[in-house]
């Protein structure tokens, strides 16, 4: 089930209605039941994986706790071994035994690994990493094991966020399904609004700019490189609005229970550098990464090299971890690149922005960074959607053709509607990113839901009318699915 | 678990308040669900009588692909067209029947004629007169009944089942796009013939309210709003971008002619070879029950007006197949050679709606014409067999 469905519609009230109906102590009964309903909408019998991992994890964390020194490290050894070979099996065995195949293949080796009719688990990537972060902070004593085994499955399953995250750190989240919940006019309607404005960036912004997104990596041979910069660009919203789209209305689902998720996305657009961007796109996985694998790796404690090195290997299988295809891998190295040579170069920047006047927060200064890391991560991003390296190799070495067709307005608006993307979309189009500009720019200031706290009764509800409307009129809803659901 | 109070929904923190708001916040797409699934005439706010009688989703068990029983009149537009500046406005009217079936007569158990087909038999940007049943009722004197959209599963089965009296001749019409598509007949299905078994009479309060339930679901009310302020979006750009004459004259051309690659495109032997096997393979069974079969693969729009093609090739797929399908011993009538003696003969007339992709009344005029003289060409005695073919009573 997903969160822009007509099914959700009918979901989340009832749900939400009988959490506050449920006396506390049967609550989670109701969540994880829920949970599983929600899980069980795409592919049924995959709860059994879920299942799975919860049990291994569940008494893996037990073990951990009452265990000492190499008992305790070969515990979390299982545990994380038993989740990576999930995931490994899942969602890699392919993709490794056709890069087998092609290397034996060129070695003239004999064997063939065949590959298995497997359908990747929705989520399966979240709900794995939710789940070793448990063993990883039980192991580290940071955390207390569960003795609850329904509150440890909610835990990992907690439906707003099962599927495509926040990833969650069991300190934020474990504890907060003891809290009582009562029902809080002022919280259930922010709940609500942060759900209609992740709605709103969902279904107006990301699946409208799908259809041209899709129309050009579809076939990008067909294109010159002002359409495949536009593609391009469209795709850098497309994701950012469908992830945190996904990602506000899981908040506002958990906002209006009573549950407070991890921030996942902080403008990540206005970032000045490519390691601010990180700070600001998907959070709870970066965090992730920083303190599972980065800092276990080194980090920044043994020098500029060893630095870079671990930098680079972390976006390698970040990358890696958002899907088993070489454009990610190319993906996450990128990234690893920008950041390892961000960091190596930094104070020659610095002393070049500083000979030529500029103070660090000078807005000029500040303009530039923010352009030239949209147009690195841009770069990234022709990677993560082409389909194959080859197009992706293909739209980097074109990007400079066809930008003379910018003068002639007209035959853009032609080539449009034949890639499917009508007058009408471009005019909704400008609209919406219009509405997500003045949004952003009210959110560097505070916090919008409270800006609209404040104004009169006829502003707030023509606000609230307004959004019903934008949403309705705006929406694309014959197009459901999330990007990161696959991961 | 801790114990801790029952927290409930009628608590002290404001529900009522929540409710109260949430009701006036949706008020205004309750009020247009309202509107259109309680006050207004079914179809008001759909832009086509097909989309206003056609049934969404059949978990309602309604009887056939329409809602039962109904009669709408009503000023529609072309597919293609709607919202256009090439739109062609035309009164139509639409009546279905009690298996929710588009053929005027509410309901029936016998036939002379049958039609088995798609939206071209149904009639689509029609009025229920120019369709293609009553049009050949008319021209042949002879009973007609239609079933489309249906496939001939569904077809043979209601009449095996529901039909006191099978018909003398089946027409089995496909639009030439959709005869690739075309399966085989199932032994295991047609061999045996199904006891005669009439539905039992429908409760017309329930059928309103599936209908109703049924159009609930189309949210028709939002669909016609949405392109409302869709045609607004779109209005600056025809504004800021007028189209020169040429560039109309184009889109004219690409609305009336949709798809030039297919129409181009070389159809192998073998794919004629698997469509005529396929049309023929029903013969057997329904001679078994004393039909005659007739096939009638209808012609796209842009098979006829071929010449307005880039590059402009004559298609040949139609005649070939129907050469090697009365080969195999199956009539058929060939309305692509009809098409273009008409066209050729009368070059003012247009056989296909000009904002749409289906035939207009004399696009039907000419392959009844066609029918016509294939009934004059049959020997009296196959035209009228006598009064023995009522095969069963009302239960066997």
């Amino acid at each position: 089930m997903v969160f822009n469905s007509f099914e959700f519609l009918f979901f989340f009230p009832v749900v939400s209605i009988l959490y506050f109906l449920f006396p506390h102590a049967w609550r989670w009964a109701l969540l994880l039941a829920a949970s599983c309903l929600f899980y069980m909408a795409f592919i049924p019998k995959y709860i059994l994986i879920l299942v799975f991992t919860i049990v291994v994890d569940y008494f893996a964390g037990r073990w951990i706790e009452n265990a000492n020194g190499g008992h305790r490290k070969f515990r979390l050894g299982f545990s994380l071994a038993a989740n990576i070979g999930v995931l490994a099996y899942f969602k890699y065995f392919n993709f490794l035994a056709e890069n087998a195949n092609t290397i034996m293949q060129a070695s003239g080796w004999q064997g063939n690994l065949v590959l298995q009719n497997i359908i990747l688990p929705i989520g399966l990537s979240f709900h794995t990493f939710q789940a070793m972060s448990y063993t990883i902070e039980v192991y580290r004593g940071t955390q207390r094991a569960e003795r609850h085994f329904g509150i440890y499955a909610l835990y990992v399953m907690f439906y707003p966020q099962l599927v495509a995250g926040p990833i969650e750190r069991p300190q934020n989240l474990l504890h907060q399904f003891y809290e009582v919940h009562t029902f809080d006019y002022r919280r259930v309607t922010n709940g609500l609004k942060l759900m209609a404005w992740g709605l709103f960036k969902k279904v107006v912004i990301a699946d409208r700019l799908a259809v041209l997104v899709d129309a050009v990596y579809k076939y990008p041979q067909g294109q010159s490189g002002f359409y495949l910069a536009l593609a391009t660009v469209a795709f850098a919203y497309q994701i950012y609005c469908d992830f945190s789209g996904y990602s506000d209305m899981a908040l506002g689902a958990a906002e209006v229970m009573g549950f407070r998720l991890m921030q996942n996305f902080r403008q990540p657009y206005h970032a000045r550098t490519i390691s601010e961007f990180w700070r600001r796109w998907h959070i709870s996985l970066s965090t992730w990464f920083r303190d599972y694998v980065y800092i276990p790796l080194g980090g920044n404690r043994s020098g500029a090299l060893r630095q870079f090195v671990n930098l680079f290997v972390t976006f390698l299988i970040s990358g890696l971890w958002h899907g088993a295809q070489w454009t990610f891998v190319a993906w996450g190295a990128l990234h690893g690149l920008y950041l390892g040579f961000g960091m190596l170069t930094r104070p020659w920047r610095d002393r070049a922005w500083a000979s030529l006047g500029f103070a660090p927060n000078q807005r000029f200064r500040v303009s530039v960074g923010i352009f030239v890391t949209f147009v690195l991560v841009c770069i990234g991003w022709v990677f993560f959607r082409a389909k194959t390296m080859a197009d992706a190799a293909f739209i980097l070495g074109h990007l400079h053709t066809g930008w003379g067709e910018l003068l002639r307005p007209k035959l853009v608006v032609e080539n449009l509607r034949q890639l499917g993307f009508y007058t009408h979309d471009i005019s909704y189009i400008a609209v919406a990113l219009l509405i997500l500009m003045a949004v952003h720019q009210m959110q560097r200031r505070g916090s919008v839901r409270d800006w609209i706290e404040r104004q009169s009764m006829g502003v707030r509800w023509s606000i609230y009318f307004g959004a019903m409307a934008g949403i309705v009129v705006m929406g694309v809803f014959d197009r459901q699915s999330f990007i990161y659901f696959q991961f | 678990m801790e114990k801790t109070p029952h927290t409930s929904l009628s608590g002290k923190r404001n529900p009522a308040r929540f409710w109260l708001k949430a009701l006036l916040w949706s008020s205004p797409l309750l009020v247009l669900l309202a509107l259109d699934n309680l006050l207004l005439p079914i179809g008001t706010f759909c832009f086509r009588s097909w989309e206003s009688l056609a049934v969404n989703k059949n978990f309602l068990h309604l009887p056939g692909p329409f809602y039962p029983g109904k009669t709408l009149q009503r000023v529609e537009t072309g597919d293609e067209g709607h919202g256009t500046e090439y739109a062609v406005e035309r009164e139509v009217d639409w009546h279905t029947d009690a298996r929710g079936y588009r053929n005027r007569r509410p309901e029936t158990d016998s036939a002379e004629i049958v039609i088995v087909g798609d939206s071209m038999a149904v009639g689509s940007g029609l009025t229920q007169a120019d369709t293609l049943g009553e049009m050949l009722e008319r021209a042949t004197g002879m009973r007609t009944y239609t079933f489309a959209p249906a496939n001939m599963n569904t077809a043979v089965r209601a009449l095996d089942r529901q039909f006191t009296r099978l018909p003398r001749f089946l027409v089995l019409e496909v639009i030439e796009r959709y005869v690739p598509l075309l399966r085989s007949a199932d032994p295991a299905f047609f061999g045996k013939m199904p006891r005669y078994r009439p539905s039992p009479p429908r409760s017309p309060v329930a059928d309103a309210f599936f209908i109703r339930l049924d159009h609930l679901e189309k949210l028709a009310a939002l669909r016609t709003t949405r392109s409302w302020f869709n045609r607004m979006a779109a209005a600056w750009v025809r504004f800021a971008f007028p189209q020169s004459a040429s560039e109309s004259f184009s889109i004219s051309r690409l609305r009336m002619i949709t798809d030039d690659k297919a129409t181009n495109a070389p159809v192998p032997e073998e794919v004629i070879e698997r469509c005529a096997q396929a049309v023929a393979s029903y013969r057997p069974f329904l001679e078994a029950r004393g039909i005659e079969m007739i096939f009638l693969p209808l012609p796209n729009k842009e098979t006829i007006y071929w010449d307005y093609m880039e590059p402009a090739i004559e298609p040949t797929f139609l005649p070939r197949l129907i050469k090697r399908v009365r080969e195999l011993g199956v009539t058929a009538i060939d309305v692509q050679a009809a098409m273009q003696a008409a066209r050729k003969a009368a070059p003012d007339t247009i056989l296909y709606q000009l904002d749409d992709t289906h035939w207009n009344a004399a696009g039907v005029a000419v392959t009844t014409a066609e029918f016509k003289k294939y009934f004059d060409s049959l020997p009296a005695s196959v035209k009228n067999p006598g009064p023995d073919r009522t095969r069963r009573k009302s239960a066997d």
